[in-house]
């Protein structure tokens, strides 16, 4: 193979260019590792956060419709002879029913938040899902409820089914939520039934694990796991999920807890910034998670099967 | 095409890239692995024009890419200046007119970057493996990314492709 090297050619000032920039990021990484939440560099992102969260909706809708718009398409080529006749008939009445459809699950799901609300009886504000994470390696959500509606750094957000996330940054009207299947959240946790504690961590395989659990502790599949309240980081008694696999048996220090997350990053559309709870209904809430769960199983399963 | 209308067209494609990646790649993630469509666009633009290709956009792409996420600020605009420097410095040496070339820049660049972006989290506390950070973000999104190049690769060599020198192109 030829290798042009007489067409590299020295330039000293991209050199110098590539040096000033190289330090410069290196600076600017130095002083957001080493400032708190509210300096500098931490601002301007919330703030250029704040910014671009219109465009994620923008974005999060164009996607949704491009989804619809696949599925017409799908269905279109499918059984194009049969549909043709009738399209334009039922175009109208088509419409109609994907709306009422639309307007049936959000308000089941608007309930599914009521119902969570009344159950814990939260003193919080009610938010929309806007935007996603730009990146691989952070689980976040933008909501677009901020610091001018009471939202203030490390308050628990919930979804329908319990605790999904904690805010890291607020704007003025968005915040930032990380997610609690994110590697870098870690809520302090308990077992409902043993009150043996721990701490629930999230990983890139998008699956949680109860962490930091004595060995003598005896925990089985099924064992509802809650916000310990330690540390303060989230409140106390709210519904982190169920154990839905323990590998290794009592006694042995190295066993690993899985517990079913409530909620899938792609589900999220609204969710509740608790300010304060008080738990009294999480055995109904974890029945209603068990539920979802085994719903969403089987209807896997069906769906394996055809 | 002339040099100023080719930086236009530089211009022009990674304000395009900076929005894909607001509004597209949260949107089509695959498996947990989101594409960046800027780093993509910063190694397509090194290996296009590896001899007139800035670093003051990967510098500008990057922050911009550091401050609408919840990493460091300064990371990827570090981690960009570097790869498309390096990219375009050994693409000058290496390229042999064939399409394996970009690819393999495409290929090594990519999963270099991804992976050291995931080694910057790491050292400021993401607790994961280097394992799991390599499977389950690393490759995919490496990968993901140098399919993202390959659909570039074509429309930048259209509006953005240096001419060739006289000399070169007397030789070849």
């Amino acid at each position: 193979m030829a290798l042009n090297f007489k067409d590299n050619e020295k330039t000293p000032t991209g050199r110098a260019l590539l040096i000033v920039l190289l330090v410069l990021s290196l600076v600017l990484v130095a002083t957001y590792s080493r400032e708190d939440e509210t300096g500098v560099l931490h601002s301007v992102q919330s703030a250029v956060q704040s910014m671009v969260a219109p465009l994620k909706f923008v974005g999060a809708s164009a996607g949704a419709a491009a989804e619809g718009l696949g599925d017409a398409v799908e269905d279109f080529t499918a059984t194009e002879e049969t549909l043709n006749a009738l399209k334009e008939q039922n175009a109208a009445l088509i419409e109609l029913i994907a709306q009422s459809e639309e307007y049936r699950l959000e308000a089941e799901r608007l309930q599914a938040l009521l119902d969570l609300k009344d159950a814990y009886d939260i003193d919080g504000v009610s938010a929309r899902v806007v935007g996603r994470s730009t990146d691989a390696w952070n689980q976040t959500v933008t909501i677009d409820v901020g610091s001018e509606d009471g939202v203030e750094t490390g308050l628990t957000v919930m979804g329908a089914y319990g605790v999904i996330g904690q805010v890291i940054s607020t704007a003025p009207s968005s915040a930032t939520v990380r997610l609690i299947t994110d590697p870098q959240s870690g809520a302090a946790a308990m077992l409902q039934a043993t009150r043996a504690e721990g701490v629930v961590r999230g990983s890139l395989n998008g699956l949680l694990y109860l962490e930091n659990v004595e060995a003598d502790v005896q925990v089985a599949v099924g064992d509802i796991v809650l916000t310990s309240g330690l540390g303060g980081s989230y409140t106390r008694g709210l519904l982190i999920g169920l154990v839905v696999s323990v590998d290794g048996k009592q006694g042995d220090s190295s066993r690993r807890i899985v517990v079913s997350p409530n909620e899938t990053v792609s589900n999220l559309e609204e969710v509740i910034v608790v300010f304060s709870a008080k738990s009294k209904g999480v055995s109904s809430l974890a029945s209603q998670l068990e539920g979802a769960s085994n719903s969403q199983d089987s209807s896997t399963q069906e769906g394996g099967d055809e | 095409m002339s040099e100023p209308r080719e930086s236009l067209a530089t211009l022009i494609g990674a304000v395009v890239a900076l929005l894909l990646q607001v509004v597209v790649a949260p949107n089509v993630s695959l498996f947990g692995a989101v594409p960046n469509f800027i780093l993509a666009y910063c190694l397509v633009v090194a290996i296009v024009r590896p001899r007139t290709a800035g670093l003051v956009m990967p510098f500008i792409l990057g922050l911009m890419f550091d401050l609408m996420g919840s990493s460091p600020v300064g990371a990827m605009s570090f981690l960009l200046v570097l790869a498309t420097f390096a990219a375009s410095r050994i693409f000058v040496v290496v390229d042999n007119g064939t399409l394996f070339m970009p690819l393999a820049m495409l290929v090594i660049m990519t999963l270099v970057v991804e992976m050291a972006y995931g080694l910057f989290l790491l050292s400021s506390g993401l607790e994961v493996s280097l394992i799991d950070a390599f499977f389950f973000r690393g490759l995919p999104c490496a990968l993901y990314d140098v399919v993202l190049g390959l659909l570039m690769f074509p429309i930048m060599m259209r509006f953005a492709s240096a001419p060739q020198r006289p000399d070169m192109g007397s030789l070849i």
